[in-house]
């Protein structure tokens, strides 16, 4: 039987939170229940994207008619043999943020509980919108592979304000991104997907923890787990 | 506006009595010829002028008579990416706008592009210089209105209508962005932002951008319900649709132009368009307003106080103002103030808002304070993380416009009275931040005795006020309470005044019911009879303390025989949730308890012995798993428990992480032994040990916190104790903060409570804190070591610029550092002393520089 959506942000946020099968307490169980129902209130989940054609420079590849410039080896490797990109943002809200700081000053352990929460949340809003986007691309006749996102590898994280600016972020989503290229609500993600043209472009592509940028500081691997990166269900990827 | 024409038309304008037509969009038109997305658009009024005119012509043949500049973002800051300033490209702006042939010229400003505070770190102030330097140069450069737009927080929207206000004669239209949900991207209602925008004196309210104009009708409608000037209306071209993974607006001119249609039969007298529209869509919307006659009427102003978030209107339902924000008699109320200990007072707020409060009154009147500074930082404060509308309350007229100025919404202001001095002062600062007024029935000689003279006093600061343009709703009547143990004579004369101010004048009354009480016995009693006897006389809003169960009692029975708690659905809610009993049900149950108390607690005395050996051997056994060579402490705990039962229980809690029992236990525990000896004996152990188990994986993060809440709970009986016996115990000064651009702060949060726990004064400068501001506090409060947190490898870099900063500063403080993204290496690289890779070794790391 397929979990339902509840119970797998259930088991991811308390992932988040270092669980490891320890015993959960009534009360713990109390608590977590009343954090995932809040998270669930003060989650409205919004998103933006655009598909770009690549014109590859010798500083990196710019997604044409805009101003950002995507740099570094790991993104050139995303999206090598890729027709297009899809820049994309998904971000929970304002009121996601608000609910996080009352919270870090009223009591510091739901506080807690409730950042892993919003993050299981805002994992599956962007799963679930990738879903979308990639079933579009594939509409129109594209292989794609699986998001990237500023900050991984060596794509800088720097790029957020530009991301924004391309996204119209103020108008669309309502997120902010600051000088120091942090993104507000905190709840936001934003990431690139290629879309090919051939199939063997996307196929001879593995995703595993071997190749990940988080390789050697990554939290799940260290309690012999992986991330378990969702990808749409007719992915054939493999995860190591 | 120099000739008569012109100045007849603006009256007939700001009248709703002539429409307006604005132009449509300039990003969308821009882009179609060939902007770049991402590029700064106001620089192609330097570069590409002919491009701007050549669009703003086409609106102007369409029939716009409004042409709004191409200065959208024009503020210092985001124009700075683009190596230009507000003086560059506005003036030029004003120029082609003018050029093309608009018969007006708008003066465009949009957002800062930066978030205020509480979500985001940019001051109200700031924002507020970023957008007088837009208008300063924009009035000069002969802009003939003020269109600030696409606003999400309705703060910034304020700074940016003052700044307007006080830099310049323009007329102001003020339109925010709206989502499905009828909220702006930061939770702000319509009907909350007209209310609020209204008061402030805008010339013409709305809604831009936001959606299309189908979509838009109910915003409209919200808005115009509450409207008391004219209504601008500027929506897309419909919903946004992807279509080859690019976004596209997609209906038509005449749709659009149809829905317009409607909007100007509900009202609406200034319309354009936003996102996607062209002159096409100007133009048939023109062919709408050819010969037709505007319908707008103008809302009396409600009796309403706002919040950003929501708005609390009085139209014959009462509402509760918390008193408690208040150090009148609050001795740690007047700590917190004075220490700038801001959490205790956000409790004292959440804890109103929870009780049922629907305004809170904040007052810092303490007289060794900057109050101006210290009630401004608390309204900054308790709006962050309390969306109830606030009532400001002080008698320094400076401390009032302070405080206000930053509220994000429209507040009460407590107090204006009859005096000459009062109203003078009070009063222009009511009309100019559009708040409403608590007025005391008082004045230079006194409170009068009978009702006839208070009515008197009303009566005068009610012409007053309508003399500089406020509205009768906007004032509540006070008519002040005197106790019934000094004046017994004159209590009910206050609820004669009531009524003959309500009679007479037609305004709301407000009343701080507690005072009546003062130096009698069973305050609580005397109080709810007399708010019953107030709420008979006509009595609107009481201030009184919301968390007392008699006054509920009151509050809750009355909204049923007023006729607010419709089909009395939340008085039920209380009656079965046991919230409201009755004195007999009290009696009965009281007797049950009593009767049944002996047998029921002898039996939980004899299930905790067993819970307890349970434990004792369960703790044993995984003891004797983890760490056969045991730790003193924890055996020393394991030891006294056996002996006493009561102090096994204290490590027991804290493992366990039940914060409620901790106080009681440390209680008991202080009988015998020295606050120094529970920290050292019980507070230590059981950390490290928990501490331990998450390391090793036994427990996990919430368990963590719990047990590092309960010792917190612990330690604040023991810093009271303290505190009695005047011992300091004082393990060191730890400053702590996270760094400049960063605004993840739980970590440090953590870090903070655990070195608290280990008995360590830790100062806490916050989140994105200034380098400056550390060098400042660790020379004045000789700090010897300073943990630093960043959470971003783009902030990380400020971690470096704060330590160097110590370092040139002289500060011989020791550094320890720590967030996700770092490393040792890291560590090393920004020049700290210490990696700190969690909160436990952030404790041992202190225990070496402090010891």
């Amino acid at each position: 039987m397929r979990a339902t959506a509840e119970d797998r942000k259930r088991r991811e946020t308390l992932r988040y939170m270092g669980y490891r099968g320890q015993e959960l307490s009534p009360e713990t169980e109390r608590v977590l229940d009343s954090v995932l129902a809040e998270a669930s209130r003060v989650s409205c989940p919004r998103a933006v994207s655009g598909r770009y054609p690549l014109i590859r420079t010798k500083e990196g590849i710019v997604l044409e008619g805009t101003t950002l410039l995507l740099t570094g080896r790991d993104i050139e490797s995303h999206l090598e043999g890729a027709a297009y990109a899809i820049l994309f943002a998904v971000t929970l809200g304002a009121a996601s943020e608000r609910a996080l700081l009352t919270w870090e000053k009223k009591d510091l352990s739901r506080a807690i509980m409730l950042d892993a929460a919003l993050s299981a949340e805002i994992e599956a809003a962007v799963d679930e919108y990738e879903r979308g986007l990639v079933c579009e691309a594939q509409k129109d006749g594209f292989y794609t592979n699986w998001r990237f996102s500023p900050g991984y590898g060596d794509l800088p994280l720097t790029l957020q304000r530009t991301v924004g600016q391309v996204l119209n972020f103020p108008r669309t989503i309502g997120v902010t991104v600051t000088e120091h290229s942090l993104m507000i609500p905190r709840k936001t993600v934003t990431a690139v997907i290629g879309c090919f043209e051939e199939k063997a472009a996307v196929t001879g592509k593995v995703r595993s923890c071997a190749e990940c940028v988080l390789k050697g500081d990554c939290e799940f691997t260290r309690w012999g787990e992986t991330c378990r990166r969702k990808q749409p269900e007719e992915d054939t990827t493999t995860y190591a | 506006m120099k000739d008569r024409a012109v100045e007849q038309e603006w009256k007939e304008i700001q009248a709703g009595k002539r429409f307006l037509l604005f132009d449509g969009g300039m990003g969308t038109m821009l882009q179609s010829r060939g902007l770049k997305v991402g590029e700064v658009p106001e620089k192609l009024n330097l570069t590409h002028p002919e491009v701007v005119r050549s669009i703003q012509e086409e609106y102007v043949q369409a029939g716009a008579e409004v042409i709004t500049t191409n200065s959208f973002g024009a503020n210092r800051k985001k124009l700075a990416e683009g190596g230009v300033t507000p003086a560059d490209v506005i003036p030029p702006a004003v120029k082609i706008a003018r050029e093309a042939g608009a018969k007006y010229v708008a003066l465009d400003i949009g957002p800062t592009g930066a978030l205020l505070k509480p979500l985001g770190t940019m001051e109200p102030e700031e924002a507020y210089e970023l957008f007088q330097e837009q208008v300063q140069i924009g009035a000069a450069a002969g802009a003939d209105l003020v269109l600030i737009e696409t606003m999400s927080d309705l703060l910034e929207m304020k700074m940016a209508i003052l700044a307007a206000k006080e830099n310049s004669t323009l007329p102001i239209f003020a339109t925010m962005t709206y989502q499905e949900d009828h909220r702006t991207f930061l939770g702000t209602d319509p009907r909350t932002a007209t209310i609020t925008l209204c008061s402030l004196g805008v010339d013409a309210v709305g809604v831009n951008c936001s959606m299309g104009p189908k979509e838009l009708l109910s915003v409209v409608e919200e808005i115009l319900s509450v409207a008391t000037c004219p209504v601008i209306a500027q929506a897309n071209a419909g919903l946004p649709r992807m279509e080859g993974g690019n976004t596209v607006y997609d209906i038509t001119p005449t749709e659009y132009a149809s829905y317009v249609d409607q909007m100007l039969a509900m009202g609406v007298t200034i319309v354009g368009g936003c996102c996607g529209t062209t002159p096409a869509f100007i133009r048939e919307v023109k062919a709408k307003l050819d010969g037709r006659t505007p319908a707008f009427t103008p809302q009396e102003p409600l009796c309403a106080m706002t919040s950003w978030q929501q708005t609390v209107a009085l139209c014959g339902n009462t509402a509760v103002i918390g008193e408690r924000i208040n150090p009148t008699g609050k001795k740690k109320l007047k700590e917190a103030l004075r220490n700038a200990d801001y959490e205790y007072i956000l409790e004292e707020a959440i804890g109103q808002q929870e009780a049922g409060a629907d305004v809170l009154d904040v007052n810092a009147g303490l007289p060794e304070i900057d109050e101006p500074a210290v009630l401004k930082k608390l309204v900054q404060e308790i709006q962050g993380v309390c969306p109830l509308p606030l009532q400001i309350d002080s008698s320094d007229p400076e401390a009032v416009e302070a405080a206000v100025r930053v509220y994000s919404g429209k507040p009460i202001i407590n107090s204006v009275n009859g005096s000459e001095e009062s109203m003078s002062k009070i009063l222009p600062i009511v009309k100019k931040y559009g708040a409403a007024v608590v007025c005391l029935t008082l004045d230079e000689n006194g409170i009068p005795e009978k009702a006839e003279e208070r009515c008197q006093i009303a009566g005068r600061v009610i012409e007053r006020a309508k003399a500089l343009g406020i509205h009768k709703n906007n004032i509540l009547v006070d008519c002040l309470v005197l106790t019934a143990s000094t004046n017994q004579a004159m209590v009910m004369e206050t609820l004669r005044a009531i009524q003959m101010v309500k009679e007479r004048y037609g305004v709301r009354t407000v009343l701080g019911v507690s005072n009546v009480s003062f130096g009698l016995p069973k305050r609580e009693l005397l109080n709810a009879t007399y708010l019953a006897a107030a709420f008979g006389a006509g009595l609107d809003m009481p201030i009184l303390n919301p968390l007392s169960k008699e006054y509920q009692r009151v509050l809750q029975t009355f909204k049923v025989l007023n006729n607010e708690d419709e089909g009395s659905i939340r008085y039920m809610e209380a009656c079965t949730g046991g919230q409201l009993m009755t004195v007999t049900e009290l009696e009965k149950q009281q007797g049950a308890s009593q009767a049944g108390s002996g047998s029921a607690q002898a039996g939980a005395g004899s299930s905790q012995a067993g819970s307890g050996l349970a434990q004792a051997g369960g703790s044993l056994g995984s003891q004797a798993g983890s760490s056969p060579a045991g730790d003193p402490g924890r055996d020393q705990a394991g030891g006294a428990g056996n002996a006493t039962g009561q102090e096994e229980d204290l490590f027991h809690i804290i493992r366990t992480g039940r914060k409620g029992k901790a106080p009681q236990a440390v209680q008991e525990l202080l009988r015998e032994k020295t606050p120094l000896q529970v920290i050292d004996e019980y507070f230590m152990p059981a950390l490290d040990e928990v501490g331990m188990r998450f390391e090793k994986g036994e427990i996990f993060l919430p368990q963590l916190m719990s047990s590092a809440e309960t010792v917190k709970a612990g330690f604040d009986v023991i810093k009271e104790e303290m505190a009695k016996s005047g011992v300091a115990q004082d393990k060191g000064k730890i400053l702590v903060a996270t760094v400049k651009g960063d605004i993840h702060d739980i970590g440090k949060n953590i870090v903070r409570m655990l070195l608290e726990n280990y008995g360590y004064t830790v100062v806490d400068l916050g989140r994105d804190v200034e380098p400056e501001r550390v060098v400042e506090e660790v020379k004045r409060q000789e700090i010897r070591l300073v943990g630093l947190s960043a959470l971003m490898t783009t902030t990380v870099k400020n971690m470096k610029v704060t330590i160097e900063a110590l370092r040139e500063a002289g500060c011989t403080c020791k550094v320890m550092v720590g967030g996700a993204v770092l490393t040792p290496e890291y560590a090393a690289m920004v020049g700290a002393d210490y990696y700190a890779k969690d909160a436990a070794e952030a404790a041992r790391i202190a225990g070496e520089v402090l010891s």
